[in-house]
């Protein structure tokens, strides 16, 4: 069968990246193996990649950029237009500042999500398609599931913490600070939601795209394109931004300081939440069904 | 050793009838990718505890096959399974029993080599971080990795991430490896302590390894078996001992040295042995001295090996130095086989 002076030549270089021991090192003892339990289930793997996905945020420099990018550019500029406005114009009241700083908030807001969820995720299933890191995933007991709603949990978590909560939150605090008068806090938390469904939205059409698309340019074409789309909707088919987020900034900014949201902003709601579910459902419905 | 049509596979012949058990099964599997066949009408097979070398050129068609395998890619006709399960639609189930290297492995930049096998072991158990620990340690030190567990996989070299990638692909003690290129980015002692390893987890751990490889040398080292891929094409199966006897064709070759000191009766010789029905070519070239070297190709072994000395020993005046079956080198079949895929299957 195999030469035996072939399997003789072998043995001698077996301890010579393992310290004299024989390669395969001390084999696992039986109560070890024993202990050790076959992972199951409809999304193995879920957690795994939930660790895996944590660490790639949360090593190397990438949370600290886009925390310190959107805190400058959604708090920081919104508190300081606020101010501004506050210090040019005596007769403004604390509503009048407040008012000032929210429509800033909302807008850089809305807008920062999109282009984070962009920057974050247009390589998120296209990159990993690309480098081989799917298949060899996918080649071991994990669900094509799993692979797809972890990446959805864990950016969506970072994305909303660095472009959103941090930035909600020193805004408030500021705000408050500039104003005399904090913003209404339900109201405020409303409003916050309602940038999270945008996000939730542009993330989960970009993570759908990513199953669609081999190229990453295509990706972010689309996603931006939808989203300057809305503008120029917004002029010609106003009925249609009530059935996607473009006028989610209106909607919260009204929240806060009128007390309420417009119908549009009302039907826009439960559509965008729909149309986020719709995309998660046909991300893993392609995905489970591409070619690694 | 007998050579026929049952024992070895070739194009156009019927595929042999196995009766140890066959890990790997596939029946008319092909795959094509828009308009391209990349895989076509492939019958295999690959038995229990074995290390079976799959051959061919780039484009060949053998890493679709490991992909579809594993249920990575889909097949457009034909079945397949692997322990009995089908490639379709249990592959999930597959997968938990097999390890897998991709020919060109890639991991995640930012995990150490000790984090990557511990985040490929997770994937197969759950339990006490100590055994998946001792687990991880012990295939650091299978592949020689113990001394670089702590460093991230960026900064690897093309041998160290194969050799993580071997460590990972055993992680779960798989009774089925399925490994693409193992050896592709190694040094000479590398592609050695990899083949050692498969040697080991077939021999110790009774695992079956399905390779692929464009190193002849090292498929003639360690295998047990041999399939040869062209253009999608099965071009032959066999015991690695059979294809390098015959060929791969159904025919054994004979070499012959003699010595004789009249031509005539050399011609005589030569016209007795090319009368039989069982010698399809007789090749002759000079020896040393004035010898005569002959290469007689053969359909029937046992006629070849019962008669061919008698016919060329019929006159005295003829004297036989050497006889005995050739044995040709991998490299010869392999490209004998492509040279005549190529001329007539494809």
């Amino acid at each position: 069968m195999k030469p035996r002076e072939s399997i003789e030549a072998t043995e001698q270089t077996t301890g010579r990246e393992t310290g004299g021991k024989p390669a395969g090192g001390e084999p696992q003892n039986p109560e070890e193996q024993a202990a050790l339990k076959p992972v199951d289930g409809s999304v193995s793997g879920f957690r795994n990649l939930i660790g895996k996905e944590n660490g790639e945020w949360v090593t190397g420099p990438s949370l600290v950029v886009h925390g310190v990018i959107w805190m400058l550019i959604v708090a920081l500029i919104s508190v300081a237009v606020a101010f501004i406005r506050g210090e040019m114009e005596p007769a403004y009241s604390p509503d009048d500042i407040n008012d000032a700083g929210a429509l800033m908030f909302f807008v850089l807001g809305s807008v920062a999500s999109v282009i984070a969820v962009v920057a974050r995720t247009q390589g998120a299933i296209i990159g990993e398609k690309q480098l081989g890191t799917a298949a060899w995933v996918l080649s071991k007991p994990a669900s094509r599931r799993a692979f797809v709603l972890a990446k959805l949990a864990v950016h969506f978590r970072w994305l909303l913490t660095v472009t959103l909560l941090f930035p909600a939150v020193v805004f408030y605090v500021l705000m408050t600070a500039i104003s005399t008068l904090p913003p209404p806090p339900l109201a405020f938390l409303g409003g916050f939601g309602i940038l999270a469904l945008g996000l939730l939205f542009y993330l989960s059409l970009s993570l759908l795209l990513g199953t669609v698309f081999e190229s990453r340019g295509a990706l972010a074409g689309c996603v931006f394109g939808f989203m300057v789309a809305g503008f120029m909707v917004a002029n010609y088919a106003p009925w249609l931004t009530a059935a996607f987020p473009w006028l989610f900034f209106q909607s919260g900014y009204y929240l806060v300081t009128q007390g309420y949201i417009p119908l549009y902003g009302l039907i826009s709601i439960p559509a965008t939440a729909l149309w986020s579910a719709l995309f998660i459902f046909l991300a893993l419905r392609r995905f489970e069904h591409a070619e690694l | 050793m007998k050579i026929s049509r049952d024992n070895i596979q070739t194009s156009g012949i019927e595929p042999r009838r196995e009766s140890a058990t066959a890990v790997i099964e596939t029946r008319g599997l092909a795959k094509t990718y828009g308009r391209v066949g990349a895989l076509k009408a492939l019958d295999l097979s690959v038995q229990e505890s074995s290390i079976f070398g799959f051959l061919g050129p780039n484009g060949a068609g053998k890493s679709t096959t490991m992909k579809l395998l594993l249920g990575l890619s889909r097949p457009t006709s034909g079945t397949g399974s692997v322990f009995g399960k089908d490639i379709a639609t249990e592959d999930f189930e597959i997968r938990r029993r097999v390890g897998y290297l991709d020919q060109d492995p890639r991991y995640y930049g930012h995990m150490t080599a000790r984090e990557t096998l511990r985040f490929a072991a997770r994937f197969f158990y759950s339990g006490p971080e100590s055994a998946i620990e001792r687990r991880v340690e012990e295939s650091l030190s299978l592949v020689g990795l113990s001394d670089r567990a702590d460093r991230r996989v960026r900064g690897f070299s093309g041998g160290e991430r194969q050799r993580l990638g071997l460590a990972q692909a055993q992680i779960n003690y798989p009774e089925l490896l399925i490994l693409d290129e193992p050896a592709a980015s190694l040094d000479p002692m590398g592609r050695r302590d990899v083949l050692k390893i498969m040697e080991r987890l077939r021999d110790e751990r009774g695992a079956t390894i399905f390779y692929s490889t464009h190193i002849l040398d090292d498929v003639q080292r360690v295998s047990d078996s041999v399939a040869i891929l062209r253009d999608g094409h099965l071009l032959a199966q066999a015991p690695i001992d059979e294809l390098l006897s015959t060929g791969g064709a159904g025919s054994a070759v004979y070499e012959m040295t003699l010595q004789s000191n009249s031509e005539a009766t050399l011609e005589a010789a030569r016209t007795r042995v090319r009368s039989q029905n069982w010698v399809s070519s007789l090749e002759e070239s000079p020896g040393p001295g004035e010898k005569r070297n002959w290469l007689v190709r053969a359909t029937d072994e046992s006629a070849a090996e019962k008669d061919i000395l008698r016919l060329v020993l019929e006159d005295r005046s003829v004297k036989v130095t050497g006889f005995g079956r050739k044995r040709q080198s991998l490299e010869e079949a392999f490209f004998d086989l492509i040279k005549r895929g190529g001329g007539g299957e494809t």
